[in-house]
């Protein structure tokens, strides 16, 4: 599998929260040949299903699908569009960006607001408020409604670049870079031999209402379950206290919403194979599947593997590729070294 | 498309070897003879039927964009602004480096770890950082030096059949429409001039109008076009699709008032679409040729933009029409 293209596929693709279609349809394209079968639950999460060689327990890579972005809110007279926010979006990030509105057919647009010199003094010491942008494409107010209704989605418009040194930029890594890792462990894992049944599952909605996280351990009611999302990279604005190097370092949570001894099994593995990892301490709410996983059904042992990125949340997280690989392996190799027993360690 | 690889061009004002070269290549094919002056206009002149006076057209090559001005210890780049560029539009926005266009990134930090009063305020441009990706310092300067500069990432599109995004619009539009004119054939000898750092002081003008010392000089434009819904207290002018923007006044020069009469008379005798700039404000390259030499007369036709000086604008292409339809009969019927 080559890991730097389905990232560009996948993290093109579009899937706001509770819109997934698309990323959901070309991920699952991509399952087909690396799992046994694949299907989807009544919540819509995507599963791809891969036999283990006894069978007997389950264990579950959750990586939710969804993204963040805007939605059509209002339409003005002269065409310009109105939005809101899906998920957690710094209104700062907006002037000047290019956005995908997903109607009946997708419209480019730019997002539009009102140049300095035609506002007051007051106006441009501040950020600018959502209610004075607004998204542009060019159509009048007719010819608009043709395509664009309110509750449409509207994505950052996606463009994958390369940076130096095997990091690259586009929207929405955060989390289809742990999407691309949960793939590339199924593709791994047809090389490792392996006693426990794996489910791949892509969670809907992380970003809002976690509905995927929540459900996709009741429909599966695994032995364990393994969360990965994304983690905040070193960078301008986020001190190495606060972050991680995204060349070097993958996380491995401790906190609350995590299974003290899977944890310890993880770290375990991860030294045994000089896989380079810090551990990320979450003393409270992890805000990942992780904390959903929990405490679904009877509760489910949890562990949580983050990929740190720059510039979370934005149209232009950046990470780099060879940690994405790195999390894969770890997680392979943690599944291979499950044994039939070994839910009792959990006790 | 002409117009596409002129807004794609990269172009920083004092740094416009991509686009100089671009536009010398394209008007070196309709010019008597064409030469760059000491600062880096281009000046192409073209022998008319008569040759009895000197005709200036002229737009500004140059777009806004950054510099690199320091390189952290992790390799991420310090920027400044040249020409005026609104640190609100930055954030998170994709860029080309330098001349081997090495791409980048402005940083900015994920919402999570942003407290409210950090939220509330304008992140400075001291905060925007550039990140290409390197792992330090040392290996920055491989690739890039101090003084280097950077522009917005964007592609030229077409929206939809008239409309059109894409960076520099100011003025590339401008340079489209010298381009297109100097296809033409008039009866008065016509120098087609392509300005640099027209928006860091409007100097390159400046030294063109004073070798060329011109009779009259029609300057191509692109205006920030204010047609945005919700602000009751400004004047909705320009507009997009309502036709070439001729100027009265802007920032710096007040219109040749024998050339506005006649642009005036002209528009409605061709029925070409025009509107006029309102607001008075931004300075252009007439407020420098006006004054050169033994003084010229000017006249500014614009051609409105939306989010002009920020990555991506959008214009109509009926208004590009427009502003070339109305040079055009102006410079076949000056009297």
């Amino acid at each position: 599998m080559d890991i730097e293209k389905t990232l560009n596929i996948l993290s093109s693709a579009f899937g706001l929260s509770s819109f997934e279609d698309s990323v959901i349809e070309k991920t699952e394209k991509m399952c087909k040949p690396l799992a046994d079968k694949t299907y989807f639950d009544k919540a819509g999460n995507l599963i791809a299903y891969k036999k283990g060689t006894e069978g007997k327990n389950k264990v579950i890579i959750a990586t939710h699908i969804d993204e963040i972005g805007l939605i059509v809110s209002g339409i003005e007279k002269n065409g310009l569009l109105r939005f809101n926010t899906i998920g957690g979006v710094d209104i700062r990030i907006l002037p000047g960006s290019e956005v995908v509105v997903l109607g009946e057919k997708h419209l480019n647009g730019v997002i539009g607001s009102i140049p300095p010199h035609f506002q007051n003094k007051g106006g441009i010491l501040k950020p600018y408020e959502k209610s004075e942008l607004y998204i542009d494409t060019g159509f009048d107010g007719k010819a608009i409604r043709k395509y664009v209704d309110i509750g449409t989605p509207v994505a950052f418009k996606p463009k994958f670049i390369n940076l130096k040194n095997s990091k690259c930029s586009n929207k929405s890594f955060d989390n289809r870079s742990s999407c691309v890792a949960s793939l590339y462990v199924l593709d791994l894992l047809r090389k490792y031999n392996h006693k426990w049944d794996v489910y791949s599952i892509f969670t809907l909605q992380e970003e809002y209402t976690m509905l995927g996280g929540r459900t996709a351990g009741y429909n599966t009611i695994p032995d364990l379950a393994i969360a990965m999302d994304a983690t905040f990279g070193q960078q301008p604005g986020v001190s190495d206290d606060q972050g991680y190097d995204i060349d070097k370092i993958l996380t491995i949570s401790r906190g609350p919403n995590l299974h003290i001894k899977a944890t310890e099994e993880l770290m375990y593995v991860a030294d045994e194979e000089k896989i380079p990892y810090e551990i990320e301490v979450s003393p409270r709410m992890s805000g990942t599947d992780a904390m959903a996983l929990q405490t679904t059904g009877k509760g489910i042992p949890t562990v949580l593997i983050s990929l740190p990125i720059r510039n979370m949340h934005t149209s232009l997280e950046t990470i780099n590729i060879n940690i994405i690989k790195t999390a894969s392996k770890l997680v392979a190799r943690f599944i291979a070294s499950l044994d039939s027993n070994y839910e009792n360690r959990f006790e | 498309m002409i117009i596409a690889n002129l807004s794609n061009a990269m172009g920083v004002s004092g740094n416009e070897f991509e686009i100089r070269s671009l536009l010398y290549k394209l008007a070196k094919k309709y010019a008597d003879s064409i030469k760059i002056d000491a600062m880096g206009n281009i000046v192409a002149y073209k022998k008319g039927a008569k040759s009895k006076r000197k005709l200036m057209i002229a737009a500004h090559m140059d777009e806004v964009g950054f510099v690199i001005t320091g390189i952290d210890d992790k390799g991420f780049l310090k920027i400044a602004r040249v020409g005026g560029i609104d640190p609100r539009i930055c954030v998170d926005k994709r860029v080309i480096v330098g001349r081997d266009k090495i791409p980048g990134v402005i940083t900015s930090k994920p919402i999570h770890l942003l407290n409210k009063s950090e939220r509330e305020k304008i992140v400075p441009f001291s905060s925007l950082l550039v990140d290409i990706g390197a792992k330090d310092k040392n290996e920055v300067k491989k690739y890039l030096k101090l003084g280097d500069s950077i522009v917005f990432d964007t592609i030229f599109e077409k929206l939809n059949q008239k409309i059109m995004k894409g960076k520099a619009f100011d003025d590339r539009l401008g340079c489209y429409i010298v381009l297109e004119l100097l296809k033409k054939n008039y009866e008065d000898d016509l120098y087609a001039v392509f300005t640099v750092q027209e928006e860091v002081g409007l100097r390159g003008a400046n030294i063109s109008a004073y070798s060329i010392m011109p009779d009259y000089a029609v300057i191509l434009e692109a205006t920030g076009a204010q047609d945005f819904p919700n602000k009751k207290d400004i004047n909705i002018s320009p507009e997009l699709g309502k036709g070439t923007c001729i100027t009265i006044k802007d920032g710096n020069s007040f219109a040749s008032p024998e050339l506005l009469d006649m642009s005036i008379k002209l528009a409605d005798k061709y029925n070409i679409p025009y509107q006029f700039k309102k607001t008075g404000v931004g300075g252009t390259d007439a407020g420098v040729i006006q004054i050169s030499g033994k003084g010229v007369k000017t006249i500014v036709f614009a051609t409105p933009a939306r989010y002009i000086h920020s990555p991506v604008s959008i214009s109509s292409m009926d208004d590009v029409k427009s502003t070339f339809g109305l040079t055009d009969v102006l410079l076949n019927n000056i009297k």
